[in-house]
């Protein structure tokens, strides 16, 4: 019922004005204006679907490169150097050993 | 660098951001390792960890160590790390790490993981307040 009430609202307005711009404007004939030459419409109609595919082919190409490091993948070999976050040992002062410590706590996890 | 970088400047500032804030809340300093590891992986982990810290026996510290290609993740953790991020908090954490890791999201498996064991070992002033108030009780027993 509201959708129907709601079309009827828009077509109220709607009409008037289609029509009145109908009316007021040229719409014209088979002649007038010239028609298009084959050219023209294969630039509209064609070129308009090329000209999207291509948009379409840079957008992509555009975000492919900007993506920075390839993504891993579970199962993948691991190429990579080994990386670092918060301090390195080789960073901190003196020289230690690496050696086992007992009471040390922690998990462990596969995937 | 075999195959370019592991990780983009920005995931590594993430990384960053979220280690710093781990350990500003815990007082504990953590470390995070992604690399492939030789022989026994826990004890490479443990060993690694020694090399953190001045003295591996009272000084606490928080290590992660992460191999994609071997599927293995290991938080390591000093005696007095220990006390702090118990192994059961521990095990949660590598388990929500694995969980990430098996979709391949390294970054976000780390990231969720460090603020889980900072969340963990609770916060710095709260450690001490608590060691001082259990003094203060047991002075007041005296």
């Amino acid at each position: 019922m509201r959708r129907v009430l709601s079309v009827a609202g828009l077509a109220v307005f709607a009409l008037p004005v289609f029509a009145a711009t109908a009316s007021a404007g040229e719409i014209g004939s088979k002649y007038n204006p010239d028609p298009l030459s084959a050219l023209q419409t294969w630039g509209i109609y064609g070129g308009t679907i090329v000209g999207g595919f291509l948009v379409a082919i840079l957008i992509t190409a555009a975000s492919s490169r900007r993506g920075g490091p390839p993504r891993y993948r579970p199962g993948q070999p691991w190429e990579h150097d080994e990386v670092w976050v918060g301090t390195r040992p080789e960073e901190l002062e003196g020289e230690r050993s690496a050696k086992a410590v007992p009471g040390a706590g922690g998990a462990s996890g596969n995937w | 660098m075999a195959t370019g970088e592991a990780f983009s400047a920005e995931q590594l500032e993430r990384l960053n951001r979220a280690l710093d804030q781990a350990q500003k809340h815990s007082g504990i300093p953590f470390t995070v390792r992604v690399g492939a590891l030789r022989g026994d992986v826990r004890l490479a982990a443990e060993r690694i960890l020694s090399t953190l810290v001045d003295n591996p026996d009272r000084d606490p510290a928080v290590l992660i160590v992460v191999s994609p290609g071997q599927c293995f993740v290991h938080v390591a953790t000093t005696p007095a790390a220990r006390k702090r991020v118990s192994n059961p908090a521990a095990g949660l954490a590598a388990l929500t790490m694995t969980s990430s890791f098996s979709l391949g999201d390294l970054v976000g498996g780390l990231l969720t993981g460090l603020r889980q064991l900072g969340e963990a070992a609770g916060p710095a002033a709260a450690a001490v307040g608590t060691r001082s108030s259990t003094t203060d009780s047991h002075a007041t027993h005296h």
